[in-house]
């Protein structure tokens, strides 16, 4: 019980955090002026209810991996920065409380922006009849997607006090787990299965078709896991951050 | 001394402790991935010996031992590092072995019928190399495709799946024969054709079809997609695994010769029916005695000379016993056929049909058929076909009992049975001349036994497959659906299509605005509003 109070107190001061800086808004911004435009050109190109939300999701796919280094970059990184990160050490939360509570506040306020997608399911659904399915599935699975997106991010931020070097190592990380799927077409067999199973794109597709594969959740749940767990070993190995 | 071999006696079991986990582990792991198998329960049986041999005399031991273990030094080493990873994979490979799937579309769009689930789980334990090669133009069209590809990859990792565009590797789409479809799509030729390999044999799906909508008064060609794919694919995987069938042509009487590469040969056309799959043979009743065992189809091909009553005993008899045949007819030729054709309701003469109103090349002699009765030779056929100097098939008022007959192509009304033979007069002369619409093409057919039917296909016509017709218009399409259709070709029967929705969204000019202006100016133009105010209300 006093672990999930810990979490929720880190998650509260993130997400304030957040909200408090003006380049949330402007992140904001962005987000939904290219989402928006893109919903647009799918109205007009694809015309199918049924069809519009699945193009969107896998485009949010990809303008999230743009995006989230910018949301992840500050998590540790300014923490540290400041000093504050000793703060929060020496104080009786422990390394795990921190680390989930900072991955549950990126990943709430992430979601906060996701949340507003939903104007463009509103319009669909007074012009149209989507279907409901894919839709559920796929913001299921962009939340998988994120969480990745997220974890990575933070662990990255847990290495460095410089923002910038954060936000830049995860962009080329994300990239790289991007482009792998791309990448693995070019390769045959085992080294093909292996490098497009990397791919954090290639389990995502599913979700947005409507399809929920235990494989595909298995797969972000254990990025996750793992780059929490180094997040959680990282901040106990005092030494090597401070 | 006493001490010091507890010691060694104490380490030896906690190496045995670890090597227990380790057996143990390793054997789950092995089950999970090989299925049940020898070495890996032996695996798993020698770790769990192990563990409780040591648990059973240590136990309070051992406990002692793990709980006094220091977790932190292990996890600062860096071969937890290792360990990690090796979870991460270990996890990964046993969900990728054993998974579940919920399809959660409305139609269940990507959820395979239970046929052809059973289909794939026989053809991943025949462990039988298995080669798809899908030929198609990447369009939104045949997406739809490849993800019904994916589902099936899904439920049966052994098989290979290509995907090649003919556009960028011509060389290749060469060798399969891969045409494209002769409507374009928007701008595109399109292609699409699934090609099915294995153990030298070849099998293919053409995904798109032409169908025709309503256009301002007028009908349009359009392309779509086959209405039951799955069932088009199944087949193909299910036939892929049988043996090929055999048909037999009749010899002796002056038939359509198998070798003859003149024009009026069909020593093409074997070649044709060969690259579907059958072994083509021919057969001399009067010499053989019956018919062999082996044969899925016969083909009486426009005969020239009299049968014996003898062979038309053979015949009908092969035909009461479920038996399938083909029979071609051509005008002009004095025999004794239909003393076979009469006993199953149909008759014929040496007239030809002449149709002025619907001819190949505007050559009446040559009827151009456009349209076929709904039946499964023709429910896929798309073309017309044409048979050159054709005889017309009467069905006659009295039937056989239980036997059905149905005519699948005639000419127009226009049409007539020509009786001048000799072509000096060619005009319609009522009374002497049967006026059309003529049939041309009829089956005959008769439930026998729960799984036995007789067939019978009586085409009026041999040339319309000879060397020079079988490669135009959709002649071939005919004869081999026809020979498919014969020969009882496995279809995976069961499979149902799916029902797929319109859901068009309807835009108006102001909507469309309404939707420009909100999503792409308002909405985010309220959250720098939002968090201008925010950071004036924080100064």
């Amino acid at each position: 019980m006093e672990m999930v109070h810990n979490i929720y107190s880190i998650v509260r001061k993130e997400i304030r955090q957040f909200f408090v800086s003006f380049v949330a808004y402007v992140l904001l911004f962005f987000f939904l002026l290219i989402g928006g435009y893109y919903f647009y050109i799918y109205i007009i190109e694809i015309r199918d209810a049924a069809r519009v939300m699945p193009y969107f999701l896998n485009f949010m796919g990809f303008i999230s991996f743009l995006l989230t280094p910018f949301v992840t970059m500050r998590t540790f990184s300014e923490e540290k920065k400041l000093g504050t990160i000793e703060l929060l050490i020496t104080s009786p939360i422990r390394e795990s409380e921190i680390v989930l509570g900072k991955f549950f506040g990126t990943l709430l306020f992430y979601l906060i922006y996701v949340a507003f997608t939903l104007y463009y399911l509103i319009i669909l659904i007074a012009y149209g009849k989507p279907e409901f399915g894919p839709v559920i599935a796929g913001y299921l699975g962009f939340i998988l997607l994120e969480s990745a997106y997220i974890s990575v991010g933070i662990l990255i931020s847990a290495t460095t006090k410089n923002q910038i070097v954060s936000g830049i190592v995860t962009l080329i990380t994300l990239l790289f787990f991007w482009i792998v799927g791309w990448i693995s077409s070019y390769f045959s067999g085992a080294a093909s299965s292996i490098l497009g199973y990397l791919s954090f794109m290639k389990h995502y597709e599913d979700f947005t078709k409507g399809v929920i594969d235990t494989r595909h959740i298995i797969f972000y749940l254990s990025v996750i896991v793992i780059n929490l767990f180094f997040t959680i070993r990282l901040l106990e190995n005092r030494k090597v951050i401070i | 001394m006493e001490n010091k071999n507890l010691i060694l006696f104490n380490k030896l079991k906690i190496n045995l402790l670890y090597a227990g986990a380790a057996f143990f582990f390793v054997g789950i792991f092995w089950l999970l991935i090989a299925g049940t198998g020898l070495i890996g329960l032996i695996i798993l049986g020698l770790g769990l010996g192990l563990l409780a041999y040591i648990l059973a005399g240590n136990f309070r031991e051992t406990l002692e031992y793990i709980k006094a273990m220091d977790w932190k030094a292990i996890g600062s080493k860096y071969y937890y590092l290792l360990v990690i990873l090796a979870i991460f994979i270990m996890v990964n490979v046993i969900s990728n072995k054993r998974f579940l799937r919920w399809d959660i579309t409305e139609s269940r769009r990507y959820t395979l019928s239970p046929h052809t689930r059973n289909l794939l789980k026989q053809l991943e334990q025949g462990k039988k190399q298995i080669k798809v090669l899908f030929f198609r133009t990447e369009v939104p069209l045949i997406e739809s495709v490849d993800d019904l590809l994916k589902e099936y990859k899904a439920r049966c990792p052994i098989i290979e799946f290509e995907y090649i565009d003919p556009d960028k590797a011509p060389q290749r789409a060469k060798e399969y024969n891969i045409r494209s479809i002769n409507v374009p799509y928007g701008n595109y030729k399109l292609y699409g054709t699934i090609i099915i390999l294995s153990a030298g044999l070849k099998e293919s799906i053409d995904v798109v079809k032409v169908d025709y909508r309503q256009a301002g008064g007028n009908y349009q060609p359009y392309l779509k997609l086959l209405d039951n794919l799955e069932k088009d694919i199944s087949s193909a995987f299910l036939r892929i695994t049988k043996s090929k069938k055999k048909i037999y042509f009749i010899y002796g009487h002056g038939e359509v010769d198998l070798d003859d590469m003149d024009k009026s040969g069909w020593s093409e056309t074997k070649k044709v029916i060969a690259d579907e799959n059958y072994i083509v043979d021919k057969i001399y009743l009067a010499s053989l005695g019956n018919i062999p065992e082996d044969c899925s189809l016969l083909v009486v091909g426009a005969p020239q000379k009299n049968y014996t009553d003898m062979e038309y005993e053979f015949l009908n008899k092969y035909l009461e016993s479920g038996g399938h045949i083909l029979v071609m007819l051509e005008p002009f030729t004095k025999n004794n056929i239909n003393l076979f054709l009469n006993k199953w309701g149909l008759t014929t003469s040496e007239r030809f049909v002449i149709d002025p109103a619907s001819s190949y090349w505007f050559q009446p002699v040559i009827p151009l058929i456009k349209a076929y009765n709904f039946h499964p030779i023709t429910e896929k056929l798309q073309a017309s076909t044409y048979f050159p100097t054709a005889a017309g098939i009467e069905i006659m008022s009295k039937r056989p009992e239980g036997v059905d007959i149905q005519p699948l192509a005639k000419t127009t009304p226009e049409s007539w049975l020509e009786t001048d033979t000799s072509g000096k007069q060619v005009k319609y002369n009522p009374g002497l001349d049967k006026k059309g619409p003529i049939d041309i093409m009829v089956v005959v057919s008769k439930k026998i036994a729960e799984n036995k039917e007789m067939r019978m296909v009586i085409i009026g016509d041999s040339d319309f497959a000879s060397n020079s017709n079988v490669k135009y218009y959709g002649n071939m399409d005919l004869l081999l659906n026809t020979l498919n259709w014969l020969a009882g070709k496995e279809e995976l029967i069961g499979i149902r299509s799916k029902p797929v929705e319109s859901r068009e969204i309807q835009l108006t000019q102001v909507k469309l605005k309404f939707v420009l202006y909100s999503c792409v100016i308002i909405l985010p133009l309220l959250i720098i509003v939002a968090g201008v105010i925010i950071w004036l209300k924080r100064r």
